[in-house]
Order: C-alpha cells, then sequence, then structure tokens
C-alpha cells in the first residue's frame, strides 16, 4: 500500500499524479476486497466508484464542500480517503466504523444516509442553506441510476432544476440496481450511453432536413417541429436539459482523468448541473464484475472461490417465496411485487415461475403499495414483501390507499426486527408501533416456518388488509 | 422471540418457578379474552418483542391491565430503547439492549 500509505486526508490526494493515482485507485481496490471479504458489506457498489471517489477528492475540498452520497453504501472509498482507513478492518462491526456515512463519524459525511433516492433533496437544501448564509462552496449528490428509479429523486430534480441553485449532480450509472435497473428511465439512461450511434445519423438526418425547400410559413413550422423530434430521438440527454440542468458527458467514470476533467468542468458552470458518468459495478474482481448483483451486499467470503464463509440456510425470506409459489399455482389472482428487492425478499424463484405475475416496482415502496392497492380494487390477491424499515416510505400509501379502502392486499415485512451490521438505517424496530394504529389492518408475527406458511395461505384468503412480519435470516429453523 | 422466550422459560422451570408462554401470533388485534384470562392467574407477565419500546405489545398488554382493572400483577417489557439502534452483530446489539436470554432470565429471577 506503497501509495495509499502517503494518504491521510483528501489533501494528500492533490498531490498525487496521474500514475500515483491509478496505482491508488489498485491499493483501494486490494484493501476493499481484503475488508469485505471479512466484515461483508456492498462490495460491488464500492468497486464501482474506485476512481469516482479519488477524482471527487481531487477537485473538489470536502469537507467544505460537501459530498451527498445517496443510500451511502457506495462510501467505504470515501472513508478510507477520510482519514479511516486504520478503521477501515472494524466495518460494520459493533463499535466500529459504520457501513454508511455519519456525520457523528467523520466531518467529511456531510448527510447521513442508508434510505435510497435522498441526495437531491438533502443537496439542493444545503445548497439553499449555503445561499442564505452568503457562504461559497460546492454541494455535490452521488446518486446510482437504481435510485434515481425512486420518486423522491425525480421531486427533487423538479425542484432543483427549476431553482438555478448551484448544485452538481453525479449520476452513477452502471445499469443495475441491486440486480439490472428496471423501467422507463433506464431505458432512457440506455439510449444516452448508446447516443454515440445515434450521432452518425444525426449528421445525416440534419442534412436531409436542411435540403427541404424553405417554402411557406407551415412548412417551416412542420421542419422546426420536425427537427426538434429529430433533436430529441438523436439527443435523448434532453430530459434532463429540459428539467433545467446542463447535461455533462457521459463520461468513462473508471477513468479518474476524464472524471477530474469533467469534475473541473462542472466548476465553472452555474446553476443546477447534472453529470452521467458510467461505471462498472464490481470493477477489478472479477467475480462480482460477473455476479454485481449477487455481490452488491454479500456475507463474508472467500476471495478466490468468491464462496461464502458460511454456508446459507434457508430463512424466511425463502420460505416466504417457496410457500408464495405453491399457492400461486393453485390460485391464478396471486401477483407478486418488490421494491427493487426480489433477491432479499425471497421471489426469485416466484419471478422465474410466473414472469407475468411478477412485478419489481424499481426502489419505489410507494408506487409499489399503491400499485399493489390499484390491483386488489380490481380483484387480483397482491402480495408485496418490503424491508420493515422501507415501509417507512410508503406509510401513507398504506394508510390512505390500501387500509382506508380496505383492499385486500398482503404487506409483508421482511427484516422485521433488529438486523445488525447495516445499522440504524436498517433496523426493522418501528413497524409494529407504526402500522398498529392503522384501522382495518391485522398484523401477524410467525414464531417459525411453518407458522409462515400458515400465516401466508390465510393472508391470501383474508380479503382484507394483512401484515405478516418476520426478521431477517434465519433464527429458528425447526418447528417450535 | 417465541424460542427466547421458550428458553427463559426452560431455564426457570428448572429453578421451580412456573411459566408460561403465550406465542401472540396475532399482534393485531389481540386475543383479549385469553390474555386477560391468563393475567389474572398470574403474578408477573413479561412481554418480549423485536421492537420498539414504544407502542408495541408491551403497550398492548399494559392498557389491557389497567382497562381491566387487574391487580396484583408485575409487567415488565422486553423491547429496545427509545432511540435509534447502532451496527453490530445482531448477538452483540440483543446482549447490549438486554435483549438476550441470560438477561432475562436474570430479570425475572430477580423479581421474584
Ligand atoms: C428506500 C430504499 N429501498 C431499498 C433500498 C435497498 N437498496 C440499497 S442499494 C439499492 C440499489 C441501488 O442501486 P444504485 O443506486 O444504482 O446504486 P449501485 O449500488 O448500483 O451503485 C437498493 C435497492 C434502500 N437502500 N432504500
Amino acid at each position: 500500500m506503497e501509495i495509499l500509505d502517503t494518504v491521510n486526508s483528501p489533501k494528500d490526494l492533490k498531490k498525487l499524479n496521474k500514475y500515483e493515482k491509478i496505482k491508488l485507485a489498485e491499493e483501494l481496490r486490494k484493501l476493499i476486497i481484503d475488508t469485505v471479504s471479512n466484515t461483508g458489506g456492498h462490495l460491488a457498489s464500492n468497486l464501482g466508484v474506485v476512481e469516482l471517489t479519488i477524482a471527487l477528492h481531487s477537485i473538489f475540498n470536502a469537507p467544505k464542500d460537501k459530498i451527498v452520497w445517496d443510500v451511502g453504501h457506495q462510501t467505504y472509498v470515501h472513508k478510507i480517503l477520510t482519514g479511516r482507513k486504520e478503521r477501515i478492518n472494524t466495518l460494520r462491526t459493533f463499535e466500529g466504523l459504520a457501513g454508511f456515512p455519519k456525520s457523528s463519524e467523520s466531518e467529511y459525511d456531510s448527510f447521513n444516509t442508508g434510505h435510497s433516492s435522498t441526495s437531491i433533496s438533502a443537496a439542493l437544501g444545503m445548497a439553499r442553506a449555503r445561499d442564505i448564509k452568503k457562504e461559497k462552496n460546492y454541494v455535490i449528490a452521488v446518486i446510482g441510476d437504481g435510485a434515481l428509479t425512486g420518486g423522491m429523486a425525480l421531486e427533487a430534480l423538479n425542484d432543483a432544476g427549476n431553482s438555478k441553485t448551484n448544485l452538481i449532480v453525479i449520476l452513477n450509472d452502471n445499469e443495475m440496481s441491486i440486480a439490472k435497473n428496471v423501467g422507463g428511465i433506464s431505458n432512457f439512461l440506455t439510449r444516452v450511453r448508446t447516443r454515440k450511434l445515434y450521432n452518425k445519423s444525426n449528421k445525416y438526418v440534419k442534412r436531409a432536413v436542411l435540403r427541404i425547400p424553405k417554402v411557406g410559413s407551415r412548412i417551416i413550422k412542420l421542419v422546426r417541429k420536425v427537427k426538434y423530434g429529430i433533436k430529441q430521438l438523436i439527443i435523448p440527454n434532453m430530459l434532463f436539459e429540459d428539467l433545467g440542468f446542463k447535461y455533462l458527458g457521459p463520461v468513462d467514470g473508471n477513468n479518474i482523468e476524464d472524471v477530474e476533467a469533467i469534475l473541473r468542468k462542472a466548476k465553472d458552470l452555474e446553476g443546477p448541473i447534472l453529470i452521467h458518468v458510467l461505471t462498472k459495478k464490481g470493477k477489478g474482481y472479477k467475480i462480482a464484475e460477473e455476479n454485481p448483483d449477487k455481490f452488491h451486499s454479500t456475507s463474508a467470503f472467500e476471495i478466490e472461490t468468491g464462496k461464502a464463509k458460511k454456508a446459507k440456510k434457508d430463512d424466511y425470506s425463502k420460505v416466504f417465496g417457496k410457500k408464495l409459489v405453491e399457492l400461486a399455482k393453485k390460485d391464478e389472482k396471486i401477483v407478486a411485487i418488490t421494491a427493487a428487492m426480489r433477491d432479499g425478499t425471497g421471489l426469485t424463484e416466484f419471478a422465474k415461475t410466473f414472469p407475468d405475475r411478477f412485478f419489481d416496482a424499481g426502489i419505489a415502496e410507494q408506487h409499489a403499495l399503491t400499485m399493489a392497492a390499484g390491483m386488489a380494487k380490481e380483484g387480483l390477491k397482491p402480495v408485496i414483501s418490503i424491508y420493515s424499515s422501507f415501509y417507512q416510505r410508503g406509510y401513507d400509501q398504506v394508510i390512505h390507499d390500501i387500509c382506508m379502502q380496505n383492499l385486500p392486499v398482503v404487506m409483508c415485512v421482511d427484516r422485521a426486527g433488529i438486523v445488525g451490521n447495516d445499522g440504524e438505517t436498517h433496523q426493522g424496530l418501528l413497524d409494529m408501533a407504526f402500522l398498529k394504529l392503522v384501522p382495518n389492518i391485522t398484523i401477524m408475527a410467525p414464531k417459525d416456518f411453518i407458522e409462515l406458511e400458515q400465516m401466508l395461505e390465510f393472508a391470501v384468503n383474508l380479503g382484507k388488509p394483512v401484515v405478516i412480519r418476520y426478521p431477517r435470516g434465519r433464527r429458528i429453523t425447526r418447528k417450535i | 422471540m417465541v424460542a427466547k422466550a421458550k428458553k427463559v422459560a426452560k431455564k426457570l422451570i428448572e429453578e421451580n418457578i412456573y411459566v408460561k408462554v403465550i406465542n401472540l401470533r396475532f399482534v393485531k388485534p389481540i386475543d383479549e379474552n385469553k390474555i386477560i384470562q391468563y393475567l389474572k392467574e398470574s403474578k408477573l407477565c413479561i412481554t418480549m418483542e423485536d421492537g420498539t419500546i414504544i407502542g408495541g405489545i408491551g403497550t398492548s398488554i399494559k392498557e389491557l391491565i389497567v382497562e381491566n382493572n387487574i391487580k396484583d400483577i408485575k409487567i415488565k417489557s422486553f423491547a429496545y430503547p427509545d432511540k435509534f439502534i447502532e451496527h453490530g452483530s445482531i448477538g452483540e446489539l440483543e446482549k447490549k439492549y438486554k435483549m438476550d436470554v441470560e438477561s432475562i432470565y436474570k430479570h425475572v429471577k430477580n423479581t421474584n
């Protein structure tokens, strides 16, 4: 760790030349793989942002400049570079470094995160505070393409784009949420990525349009319209531009020099800016590059094989998924819904068995819950599984859309109770208290796998809103 | 939690303290009649839940005791305190917040 040994704060980064930074990236990757293979954690997301993080801390001056990391699961590199490398081996452990940003841990962690899609809102608030206080600093939100599918991120883009506030949003696009990213925005980003192809045809079409003789205002108008239409088709980054952002990119996010160049450019521009950065999830560790979903968040593993150090046994999520497949075979009204957590909630087998009755709404708990309400209203039997702490996001949807209309939605609360290493943002300790007070709701808690199966069967036939809450992992295997 | 409660119960029964474990399958609606009946027969009620202390099942049972004017019963709720709980392994956190079998067992023994 020749270079890393010399880096104790971002100031030290600024002394390095480009070759040293490339070497540093290599050292950081090794340290992260070594660390996470012991502690578990968000491996692939961090391997993807090594160069981006080096560039950010080279060009900006944190902590004066504020960097807000969306979800915050990709901050291991940031933590190492901001004076915490000696403690990185304690990552996610009791009394050790947290797996997410914590202001209490370091002044470089400008805003605490853990739940997705909050970064642009927080950053806009911090930028507006800066302006009112007449201070001068940059505020940067770093958000993944997955997190961008969350409603809050879009609400924030809508507000920020119209605000003329100096704000930099870095879209870290690796085409992946936990699994492959889903939805129209994801498709849109794919079109932007392949823009170069379109650019060729652009020239050809432009020439063709210009050749149309300019006779009569109607034709001119038509030509303008056509041109605009073509422009949109050809330069799809217009979504962000139309929202009021200056769009820069796309740029190779795993190339430090390129990222630094575009960040420098952004510093000189006014108003809200969006930089589109393309990175590779799992970069530099072949097994994670090939299985970015498995290594999004992993338990401790053997570096050579990628295999978990402790073999996985059945857990509540799997038991839920299996039983739901069995029930759905007998009842074609049953549909399953996830908010970007197909594997984590145990719905992988369901998705394979009933692709037409499985819906991944994206990181969009609110939308997913109200969509379930819509399905229930029309006679389906939607079963939705969301982690306890993420139900906090969808609380009004549970109240206003599902329970107030007394709709038969089965709401599974996975990761209920203490979850452990992910810490305060992910503990599932509040759901019983906040769900219990909602009228029309039934809440069950199984004591073992068999009870979970019985409760699920009961729930899909209950005909009104019902919650089943169960903990992470495998606390009890056999019937008790 | 039921598994944990059973472990606590087993340790207590070995010391001739009579314990009954109730599996609260339904957090809502709770089985009021049954629970009231048990409360009337008991000296001490322990509630255990994997959630925050405020507004959980402990709260529900306390309301039942007061509203039904059940006398001669003590109640102790085991749940996570009113704060955001940090990271650590589940075992370490359970110990710290006295949610492990040993802590609960000790409490009951000392109350008796
Ligand atoms: C509200 C909410 N729902 C679900 C999650 C679980 N989650 C953590 S990271 C993640 C995917 C994030 O994808 P992206 O933003 O593209 O980041 P990447 O890891 O690909 O860099 C999800 C769904 C969360 N943190 N918050």
